[in-house]
């Protein structure tokens, strides 16, 4: 008598509290998911624009390396020679850059752009002097360098890859001629 | 009878309570728990649906803005490619329309296609991409993107505000009006702001500000052999006390302000070809009321006095200030007219004058230590309507409109600071009221005259130094952001006079009489090409100079830009590269 006294349940009702528990889990549960898709579209979206930007930036410190890299001599391929550098920092957006050497590029003081070809037997040091006696460059010869720094996609995110115009001027100077930004090509 | 139990025995009390039914108050209370139950159901139900209307609501405002913002982002991002920096790739206005903050022209030519027209004349095929609000059939505000050719696209609809801020390339905010060719960005601060749906219900949606900087799509090549120095270009003689000197963009003539030899004043057009050596006058615009005139300042291009000559003279404790309009073909010549717009007896001297982004001229009072204001569009002319906008310390002097949108005023120091010149910043707010004014620095010496150089954007203060000497002092523009060094000294006449009485002239170069080399200097201007002039009232001269600036411009200079081409479908990429003859004002 003693024992049955102390049940909190009534034997015939064995199983109604485990009901009770499926019936609120039942009900809190779409909540919960409603929720928790929510939290996970906004985290998505929120990191899509991080990882466009992002990538963007990286691609963008890739070209400030490569072209660091040029002036300072670390990197010189031969017309036609590529080289590689993989950029591995920040680890978590590694970047995989291509400087690959092209024809050089000759200016001529009316504004041309001579080829290969076309410089073939001229003295491209030859000085001359302009209306007003001054001393001036009749030509200017241009290195001219590709630069494709590419970030890797990362489901869902789209790779990011930048194509950039680099030339190595007469007395050193590494400039940017151009760039532009693709995304998912 | 029931109820009349031995104790000990409940199991068999129980029993027959069970059998006998739920008392009322247990299905009381069972009803009420049922019901609280149900409520709070109902509520959560509720809050479900709420909440799913509202969130889903916020994310499709967030991902809408967003994607909007990184559309223009990367348009952005792309301004000038294949163009050549001699395009003005960002352009804060609509075709047609002026400088605004809420819409964008920006132009790149990304497939790379040029065309010689003839040696140094290059069409490109220009991509055209313009950002603005409108409104739609349904009365909604929509941000949309226009690109020629294209049907319109657009990125956003309920749209509460858009703003595009210009930075220079120190990060400095540039009003859009100072938004000009030749004018070298740093990038675009986009701010966009989308409303809730009114169909939806209510949210909060956080503005979204992106910064993108802008990329250098072009580089300049300079063909001139360096050679430093200031060099004497030019030497005008018999330019009885002149005020300055000044030029429109892209105009073939320079104005020199000075006195006829019968005291009103004159203007002496000459031709700005740096080819040109000698000190031809080719025009003299008699100003025949305006006399004693202290201060001259070109109206802005962008403004609707554009080509207009504003001076301002001080005769008998009143101040004049005079418009001297363009002829038909936009320069200053002897048919152009002279208007006196007003005439005030607020101020008693004047230390400078200089045109403010607001359109309205800036004048200083020495005597008054305060800084006025003159608004040449008000109704009604002739009437005073200076107004005092600003209280400057000392003896406010010189004025300049700087590259920044702010005005700078050389003032001499209050004797309690023991001499010496103070330079200060007068600010104009977003609204384009202006600000109280700033100290930025101090200077030694006394201020004479300031100008801009429109090519690098410095400040150049000319002093009298303690020890009788002139000196030019070269206020760069990171300089005027942090002045925690004395500044760069760019030029000092008794350094000058003495090379020029030790050293031979070379073949082409200026030579002044020595009886005529000036003993101090009055003024200094640029010209629109970036000319330097120095007035010697003593010796009635102005001269014409280059001056050395850090870096140096070639006169003799290309600029370049690259595309990289690549086939639809192939892996292969071509390089094309254009040049073009930079501009070079005056050559």
């Amino acid at each position: 008598v003693e024992e049955e006294g102390l049940r909190v349940l009534n034997p015939r009702e064995r199983g109604v509290a485990l009901l009770l528990v499926v019936v609120a889990l039942a009900t809190l549960l779409p909540l919960a998911l409603v929720l928790s898709s929510y939290v996970l579209t906004r985290h998505r979206q929120v990191n899509l624009f991080r990882e466009n930007v992002g990538g963007q930036a990286v691609v963008r410190g890739a070209l400030a390396l490569s072209m660091a890299r040029l002036r300072s001599g670390k990197i010189a391929p031969r017309p036609g020679e590529a080289e590689t550098l993989a950029v591995d920092e920040p680890p978590s957006r590694p970047v995989h850059v291509t400087v690959s050497r092209q024809p050089d590029a000759v200016l001529t003081l009316d504004g041309s752009v001579l080829g290969p070809d076309q410089v073939l037997g001229l003295d491209l040091q030859q000085l001359g002097f302009d209306g007003e006696g001054r001393t001036v460059h009749q030509f200017r010869r241009l290195e001219v360098y590709l630069v494709e720094a590419e970030s890797p996609d990362r489901f869902p995110f789209p790779a990011v890859r930048l194509l950039a115009v680099v030339a190595r001027l007469e007395n050193g100077q590494v400039v940017c001629l151009g760039l532009r930004y693709d995304r998912g090509y | 009878m029931h109820r009349i139990v031995a104790l000990g025995d409940e199991r068999v009390d129980r029993g027959r309570r069970g059998a006998a039914g739920f008392s009322l108050i247990e299905v009381t209370i069972a009803l009420a728990v049922t019901l609280a139950i149900m409520a709070t159901l109902y509520m959560v139900t509720r809050s479900s649906a709420l909440l799913y209307e509202v969130q889903s609501h916020a994310i499709e405002r967030g991902l809408s803005g967003l994607r909007a913002l990184d559309d223009m982002a990367l348009e952005i991002a792309r301004a000038g490619l294949g163009l050549g920096g001699d395009v003005q790739a960002v352009v804060p206005a609509l075709p047609g329309a002026g400088p605004t903050a809420d819409a964008l022209t920006v132009r790149s030519n990304p497939e790379g296609i040029v065309g010689a027209l003839q040696a140094g004349l290059l069409v490109h095929k220009v991509r055209e991409v313009r950002f603005r609000l409108t409104t739609d059939a349904q009365g909604a505000v929509v941000l949309v993107k226009d690109v020629e050719g294209q049907p319109r696209q657009v990125l956003a609809r309920h749209v509460g505000g858009l703003r595009f801020e210009y930075l220079d390339d120190l990060g400095e905010t540039i009003a859009p009006a100072r938004v000009r060719p030749g004018r070298s960005l740093g990038g675009v601060r986009i701010t966009l702001s989308l409303l809730p749906d009114p169909a939806r219900p209510p949210v909060h949606v956080p503005p979204l500000t992106l910064v993108v900087p802008l990329e250098p799509q072009s580089a300049t090549v300079t063909f001139d052999v360096p050679r430093p120095g200031f060099r004497l270009r030019r030497a005008f003689y018999r330019m009885r006390n002149a005020v300055g000197v000044v030029s429109r963009p892209f105009s073939e003539a320079g104005v020199i302000l000075a006195e006829s030899p019968a005291g009103p004043n004159w203007l002496y057009t000459f031709p700005l070809q740096r080819l040109i050596r000698d000190a031809r006058i080719d025009t003299v615009v008699p100003l025949a009321r305006v006399r004693q005139a202290a201060a001259l300042a070109l109206a802005p291009e962008e403004g609707p006095w554009s080509g207009s000559l504003f001076v301002v003279t001080g005769v008998l404790r009143s101040i004049q200030v005079w418009r001297v309009s363009p002829d038909a073909f936009g320069g200053i010549s002897a048919s152009s007219e002279v208007d006196l717009l007003t005439e005030t007896r607020d101020m008693s001297v004047l230390g400078g004058a200089a045109f403010g982004i607001d359109g309205g001229i800036y004048l200083s009072d020495p005597s008054a230590g305060a800084i006025f204001r003159y608004l040449p569009g008000d109704p009604d002319p002739g009437r005073a309507r200076v107004e005092p906008v600003a209280a400057v310390p000392g003896r406010p002097g010189p004025l300049v409109l700087g590259d920044n949108g702010s005005i700078y005023c050389l003032a001499e120091a209050p004797g309690a600071e023991g001499g010496g010149t103070v330079l200060w910043e007068l600010a104009f707010d977003p609204a384009g009221a202006p600000e109280p004014p700033r100290r930025v620095a101090r200077l030694e010496g006394a201020p004479r005259s300031v100008a801009l150089d429109p090519l690098t954007g410095s400040l150049y203060a000319l002093l009298a130094d303690p020890l009788g000497d002139t000196v030019l002092l070269e206020l760069s523009r990171p300089w005027l952001r942090r002045p925690q060094t004395p500044p760069r000294e760019a030029f000092r006449l008794s350094s000058w006079r003495k090379e020029v009485e030790r050293t031979l002239p070379e073949a082409g170069d200026v030579v002044i009489p020595r009886n005529l080399l000036p003993p101090s200097l009055d003024f200094v201007s640029f010209d629109a090409s970036g000319a330097l002039y120095f007035g010697a009232a003593k010796v009635e001269l102005v001269l014409q100079a280059e001056l050395d600036r850090p870096g140096g411009v070639g006169l003799h200079t290309l600029g370049v830009a690259g595309i990289v081409g690549q086939e639809p479908g192939l892996v292969r990429k071509s390089i094309r590269i254009q040049a073009w003859r930079k501009k070079v004002f005056g050559f």
